[in-house]
């Protein structure tokens, strides 16, 4: 009995080895590159992530902690700090919801209507991707500046734009425009107008139909725009830089106030504030990824940045 | 309420989509617009609906011109092909959508709302399912949503635009018998597109035949299948040959052989002339008097089978249907057509 078992098991076995062995090797995919290759190249991008990207965001938190928290905090009981950060957040409070106005308004423009001069108003709307920000800047100060084309008009209404907040909000403004409109014209052009028309013929009014309907089909990409814009628009040095005129206390914002105290060789103060803008970005970005994560489907249709 | 429309004329841009539609529409009357793509009819209905703007024309509404009336104003209700629901709001909450936006002096109150919504739901067959969403349901039950937001209101007048043409052939069917049957309790004044001619004649109480931006012929069912008015009906609906026919001193001929063709009136006129031909309509004999043929193919469809026959002097292919249990000719056979029905058409 236990013989014949045994003879059983041995008979069984030995074919199976034989099929692991005459396996034939592991084959690829046409798309899949070889594994060396794929690992050439995820350390490659890896490694130009971490070092660009990753160790100069680290390296920003440790040199603000690098006197300990004590001189962290210091950096912040400077009144010049505190009201730089109130002024970041007071433009950015003004700016995203203007950006909010006017890309809603753009994007429904373009989506939802055929005009002429469409094409130039899509190419108007990336202006502000590819033009250099101090250029911008600098055309605001043309404009506006009391030696500018408007300036003697504004001045004599006693308004002053460069080197004060108007100036600060629009330069802003300028620069972040595109974030909303961007993220919602691809979106509101695939839903096309069905939702809309149903809406009419079921006796909505316009605006009771764009709240009623258009508002919430667009509204996760409507909120990943907003993020997006405030993100940079807390960030923006270059247009906000020439238009400001770094009055401290006045028209100096975050960005402004780390390049002063980084020139008059406050490292510690520098990278305090450094550490808390790059604080709010990250935020900013972790709110996206979770918006992006929970709600994939509804974001898919827009593109990506 | 019934509805006019005088001489429509819609044009995009340079692109003629409507020239010069007259139709009516009576009261209570569930009517088919059949055409091919392109014909022209969601313009018709898009114009009828006010959201399309006709470039000439008049539509009335019991009488009363509507041309300068928006789209809330003309209190129609419109079933869009691709449901177009409102993704975000629950199937109650579609539903009762256009009582919701009255103004509020026009609005039911909430307990009116709930129970008109419960009233729908019961009509289209889906009662309990107001708290789900439109992604919940499946294609042919949001069609009925659809529908049912759309009666919410009370549309004088019904316009759906290929309601069905987005579901498989089974529920289409399914739900064309439900439509009559509902329109048959409800009465709405219907005006539906389709370009499926099975259900435009099983469903309508009258058939608009489109083609170009035109209506090329209006009339019930029977009326479009037994006796289309133009080349292009026959053509269009139902299965037909074409024959290319000559009419010498009144005598219709194929090639040498004449023809005899019950039913026709008398034929005024000399030269070419087309003969519009359906398989039902052609009967085959070995022997005897009528139009000789050559059998040239042989197919089985379902219950009957199709002989082909090419008569002599001519080169279009001739059908006949028989019962598939009957004993078929052989192909290069020999057989005299006799042809019960046609039309005839000059030039
Ligand atoms: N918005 C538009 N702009 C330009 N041309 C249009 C527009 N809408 C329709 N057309 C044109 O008008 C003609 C009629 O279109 P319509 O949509 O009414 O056809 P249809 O009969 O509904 O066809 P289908 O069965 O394919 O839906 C077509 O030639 C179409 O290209
Ligand atoms: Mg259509």
């Amino acid at each position: 009995m236990s013989d014949g078992s045994a003879a059983f098991a041995v008979s069984t076995g030995e074919p199976i080895a034989k099929a692991v062995t005459a396996r034939p090797p592991a084959r690829r995919l046409p798309t899949e590159e070889a594994p060396w290759v794929r690992r050439l190249l995820i350390g490659l991008a890896v490694g130009f992530l971490g070092l660009f990207l990753l160790l100069p965001l680290v390296t920003v938190f440790m040199e603000a902690f690098r006197k300990g928290a004590g001189a962290f905090l210091a950096a912040f009981a400077d009144p010049a700090a505190v009201d730089a950060v109130l002024l970041t957040l007071l433009v950015a409070a003004i700016a995203v919801p203007a950006n909010l106005v006017f890309g809603v308004a753009a994007a429904w423009a373009i989506a939802k209507f055929d005009f002429r001069g469409k094409a130039f108003l899509v190419t108007l709307i990336d202006l502000p991707f590819s033009v250099s920000p101090v250029v911008a800047g600098l055309v605001y100060v043309l404009l506006y500046a009391s030696h500018g084309l408007f300036g003697g008009l504004l001045q004599s209404a006693g308004i002053q734009i460069i080197f004060a907040l108007p100036g600060l909000v629009m330069a802003t403004i300028f620069v972040t425009f595109p974030f909303i409109a961007r993220e919602l014209i691809p979106l509101m052009e695939e839903l096309g107008n069905a939702d809309e028309e149903a809406a009419l013929t079921l006796g909505a009014s316009g605006f009771r139909m764009f709240w009623t309907v258009t508002l919430p089909n667009v509204k996760w990409a409507l909120l990943y725009g907003v993020l997006l814009c405030n993100a940079r628009a807390m960030g923006e040095f270059g247009a906000v830089s020439v238009v400001s005129g770094h009055i401290r206390g006045y028209t100096n914002t975050m960005p402004l106030h780390i390049e002063i105290l980084y020139n008059e060789y406050q490292f510690v103060a520098a990278f305090a504030v450094a550490s808390l803008l790059a604080a709010l970005a990250l935020v900013t970005l972790g709110i996206k990824s979770w918006l992006e994560h929970r709600y994939a489907g509804d974001l898919a249709a827009g593109h990506r940045h | 309420m019934e509805l006019d429309i005088r001489n429509l004329v819609k044009t995009f841009g340079t692109t003629p989509a409507l020239h010069g539609v007259d139709l009516r529409v009576e009261s209570g009357e569930l009517l088919a617009l059949l055409g091919p793509s392109g014909s022209g009819k969601t313009t018709l209905l898009r114009c009828v609906a006010g959201l399309e703007i006709p470039s000439s024309g008049q539509i009335l509404f019991g009488g009363d011109d509507a041309s300068f009336k928006s789209v809330q104003e003309r209190q129609i209700g419109f079933v869009f092909q691709h449901y177009a629901l409102f993704k975000h709001l629950s199937i109650a909450d579609n539903i009762s959508y256009g009582l919701r936006v009255r103004p509020r002096r026009r609005r039911p109150t909430d307990a009116a709302i709930r129970a008109r919504v419960e009233e729908l739901l019961e009509l289209i067959q889906l009662p309990g399912y107001g708290g789900r969403y439109p992604s919940q349901l499946s294609g042919g039950q949001r069609q009925r949503v659809a529908l049912a937001r759309a009666l919410a209101v009370e549309p004088r007048v019904l316009l759906l635009d290929e309601p069905f043409g987005a579901l498989d052939a089974k529920v289409r069917k399914e739900l064309r018998l439900w439509l009559r049957a509902f329109h048959d309790r409800t009465g709405h004044t219907t005006l539906f597109v389709t370009h499926d001619q099975e259900e435009a004649l099983d469903l309508a109480d009258r058939v608009v035949v489109m083609n170009a931006g035109k209506v090329e012929q209006v009339g019930s069912p029977e009326e479009i299948y037994d006796r289309p008015a133009t080349p292009f009906v026959f053509d269009f609906i139902g299965e037909s040959v074409r024959l290319d026919i000559r009419i010498d001193k009144g005598r219709p001929f194929v090639g040498q052989q004449q023809v005899s063709i019950p039913k026709l009136p008398p034929l005024l006129f000399d030269g070419p002339a087309r003969l519009y031909v359906r398989p039902e309509h052609v009967a085959f004999r070995r022997d005897g008097e009528g139009l000789w043929a050559t059998v040239v193919s042989l197919h089985r469809s379902g219950s009957s089978r199709r002989v082909g026959f090419r008569a002599d002097g001519s080169e279009a292919l001739i059908e006949a249907l028989t019962p598939a249990d009957r004993e078929p000719p052989r192909i290069g056979d020999r057989a005299a057509l006799e042809i019960r029905a046609a039309g005839l058409f000059a030039g």
